[in-house]
């Protein structure tokens, strides 16, 4: 083997081996957004589904925010108010469904009591509330601490 | 000397009475665990509804079959708002066994359901509650109030998702009951015990018969206005 072919695969080796190591970082050191984006911005708007639209979504794969509500109850109402109230930037298409459909579906692993919101990404739900945790309640009753929560999940 | 022996005789009959009374009160004791202080939970739903920290719909099934315990669900068997149209459930159509229906719109007005399901129940009631003042529409209101929940007992609460318990408990704290006593524990839609009674059927069709439910009628009671 002579110099020049030597001096190659040295640097072919280093190459490579930078080349692991930049993947490696990106994929490891490197803390990527598990946050999810949704279908649509700039606008509040919400799309009712029943629990066979819903498992199609998830069957489907899709990213989506979902609000479950219970009819009647007044503090899910708010959340949609809070969300046409949001500035323009931070207002966003969601779906909702029904308790009554939602205890039919998968989400009823994670969401147990009305009213919730998920977030779901790539068909996997990553994040709920829950209407019966304490740690939960400022969430429910503050639309800027909903916000804070939504920005944990969700790009804008 | 006769008489000394009857005396005597009822004394030992009394003192063994007295004994039994006391280790059945205790054996009972024993038996039936005591409930946890009636504690509104720190949470969404204790804080809409005020449902009960320790006693709800996870836990009810524990404390089911008690005797020191009245079990009420304040729903309709129908209730003429249309649930449906926003996803909603206006039939019965399940009860947590033991519980009672006394529905609450034939104990007072109800009031702030959304636009969309129209108007409620909108016939007599034993109270109008306006701003927060309940006034008594019939001379045996308070009467039939106190024999459906009396003051005596603990009072369980459940409807459909938490709402009319809710209500009832603020009506009945309102009028003067103990809200030491009153526990809601939630509503039968997010129930998922073992002590589930399906009024709603296979065919569509709901078995009332199943219930024990509480009627009013109205037209024997007599109106305050007529006194």
């Amino acid at each position: 083997m002579n110099k020049r072919t030597k001096k190659w695969l040295i640097g072919g080796a280093i190459g490579l081996a930078a080349l692991f190591a930049a993947a490696f970082a990106i994929a490891v050191i490197i803390p990527h957004d598990s946050r999810v984006r949704l279908e649509s911005y700039g606008k509040s708007e919400s799309v009712l589904l029943d629990d066979k639209e819903y498992e199609q979504m998830i069957a489907d794969k899709r990213s989506f925010l979902i609000m479950v509500n219970q009819p009647g109850c007044i503090r899910t109402d708010d959340m949609s108010t809070w969300f046409l109230e949001y500035p323009e930037e931070m207002q966003f298409k969601y779906y909702s469904m029904s308790w009554a459909h939602a205890k039919d579906t998968s989400l009823h692993n994670y969401v147990k009591y009305a009213p919730s919101l998920a977030v779901i990404k790539g068909g996997e739900v990553i994040a709920w509330l829950d209407a019966d945790s304490e740690e939960d309640e400022k969430y429910f009753g503050d639309p800027e601490e909903l916000k804070t929560w939504l920005k944990k999940y969700i790009i804008f | 000397m006769k008489n000394s022996r009857i005396v005597f005789g009822s004394l030992i009959a009394a003192i063994a009475v007295v004994a039994g009374l006391a280790l059945g009160s205790l054996l009972w004791q024993k038996r039936v665990p005591a409930l946890p202080k009636a504690e509104v939970a720190n949470n969404e739903r204790g804080q809409t509804f005020g449902i009960d920290k320790n006693i709800n719909e996870a836990s009810i099934d524990k404390y089911l079959g008690r005797d020191d315990v009245v079990y009420r669900d304040m729903r309709m068997l129908e209730d003429p708002a249309e649930y449906e149209k926003i996803d909603g459930d206006r039939f019965l159509s399940g009860i947590v066994e033991g519980f009672e229906v006394t529905p609450l719109p034939y104990l007072v007005n109800v009031e702030g359901l959304p636009e969309a399901v129209g108007k409620t129940y909108e016939g007599p009631t034993l109270y109008t509650v306006t701003d927060g003042k309940y006034t008594e529409n019939y001379k045996e209101s308070k009467q039939i109030l106190e024999d459906l929940f009396p003051k005596d007992k603990n009072i369980f609460l459940m409807c459909g998702g938490g709402g009319y318990a809710g209500m009832t408990k603020q009506m009945l704290v309102t009028l003067g009951w103990n809200a030491d006593k009153l526990y809601v524990v939630g509503g039968y839609w997010y129930y998922e015990g073992e002590h589930n009674i399906k009024i709603k059927q296979g065919d569509g069709s709901f078995a009332f018969w199943k219930l024990a439910y509480h009627n009013i009628d109205f037209s024997k009671l007599t109106e305050t206005q007529d006194e």
